[in-house]
């Protein structure tokens, strides 16, 4: 990813999820969508996403970007007010962004809601975080 | 495989294909079974929702059709043990109205045949009996009657459902599930830490690693991971 799609991203993820950017969200999607489709460990699998992942996240990320341009004069999602971001992503989850254009909006709400859950909750320190006993049977050495 | 004698071909390792090899290499036959994804192994099945998705599809997408498709691969699989390497292990039991839904409900179809016909055999057969999984546990479903598990038990979590429900008036009934609840053939009692979904890697749950495509390789049968077929 671009330094810029990164900043949409982690200001996207801390939007539908707060705590996603510090949890590594942008960090997380980048490593994932650099290697094989097999390899990968994002919900973009489970949810039917066509390898390369990549694409798929520089499509949605321009489309918010576009959308995010065209309507507050300009600027960027990571740009935005808070009140602002939150109003962009529930028009975008409500399909309700007229000239959207990539991946539909609900979809990219889903998915990257999905990945901003991960990165906070779905580690072993997010469910302590949470007070819910891990009990693996066989422990993650890595986060992801 | 084009200059390979072989009895047999199975494409895919999954349950059907486990089943299938186990019982012809028990039979005596040369059994190759021909595998797209990796070689799984028990220790390949971390429990974590993120590693866990190594064993979820991983190809081309799912051609989805309708008005309304839903992009929702979760159930399919990736390798060797195929989607029953990570599933919930349900098993429900056909019921003798199942094969009479248009005589009984005006919907659908029936069946040519009956549930007496095949009763004698999807109770015996290794495809349909939780691979091997007796004894089972009982979960606890709403509407679906289980036929002919009286040695099973159920759940403790079912117990426990089961008093909410009843005090809202929903009537519960068992199912059976491929999950051990004492030591069986090897295999442990499951410990209810619910990392079913990414693959039990105890066996407690029954999937074919443990089951059917053990005892394929055990009687001879060969796997070949990374092994896509495009054409017979």
């Amino acid at each position: 990813m671009t330094a810029a799609q990164a900043a949409t991203l982690e200001a996207l993820g801390e939007t539908l999820v707060p705590g996603a950017r510090q949890a590594g969200i942008s960090h997380f999607v980048d490593q994932q969508i650099s290697i094989p489709a097999e390899e990968a460990l994002l919900e973009a699998r489970i949810l039917n996403v066509r390898p390369p992942y990549a694409n798929f996240y520089h499509a949605a990320l321009g489309a918010v970007d576009r959308a995010s341009a065209a309507l507050n004069g300009g600027r960027a999602f990571a740009q935005l007010g808070e009140s602002e971001q939150r109003s962009l992503v529930d028009s975008m989850r409500q399909n309700k962004i007229e000239g959207w254009q990539g991946p539909a909006g609900p979809f990219v709400y889903l998915l990257l809601r999905s990945d901003a859950v991960d990165v906070v909750y779905g580690t072993m320190e997010g469910y302590a975080a949470l007070g819910i006993p891990y009990m693996p049977h066989i422990a993650p050495t890595k986060r992801w | 495989m084009a200059n390979e004698k072989v009895d047999v071909v199975i494409v895919g390792a999954g349950a059907s294909g486990s089943t299938y090899a186990a019982v012809l290499a028990k039979a005596g036959k040369k059994v190759v079974v021909l595998e797209q994804g990796p070689d799984w192994q028990l220790s390949d099945l971390i429990s974590s929702d993120f590693w866990g998705r190594r064993v979820k599809p991983a190809g081309a997408p799912f051609l989805l059709e309708g008005k309304n498709p839903v992009s929702y691969g979760y159930q399919g699989g990736w390798g060797v043990g195929g989607a029953a390497l990570h599933y919930f292990a349900n098993f429900p039991r056909l019921l003798p109205n199942d094969f009479r839904i248009k005589s009984e409900h005006n919907r659908a179809h029936d069946w040519p045949i009956s549930y007496q016909d095949v009763a004698p055999i999807t109770i015996r057969s290794p495809a349909t009996s939780a691979f091997q999984a007796t004894p089972r546990r009982r979960n606890l479903a709403a509407g679906r009657r289980c036929l002919s598990d009286a040695a099973d038990e159920d759940f403790r979590n079912g117990e426990i459902w089961l008093k909410g429900f009843e005090s809202v008036g929903i009537r519960m009934v068992p199912a059976a599930v491929g999950m051990n609840s004492t030591e069986y053939k090897g295999r442990p009692a499951c410990i209810y830490d619910g990392w079913c979904h990414v693959g039990c890697p105890i066996g407690a749950l029954a999937n074919p690693l443990v089951t059917y495509l053990g005892d394929a390789r055990k009687a001879g049968a060969e796997v070949r991971p990374g092994a896509m077929s495009r054409a017979f």
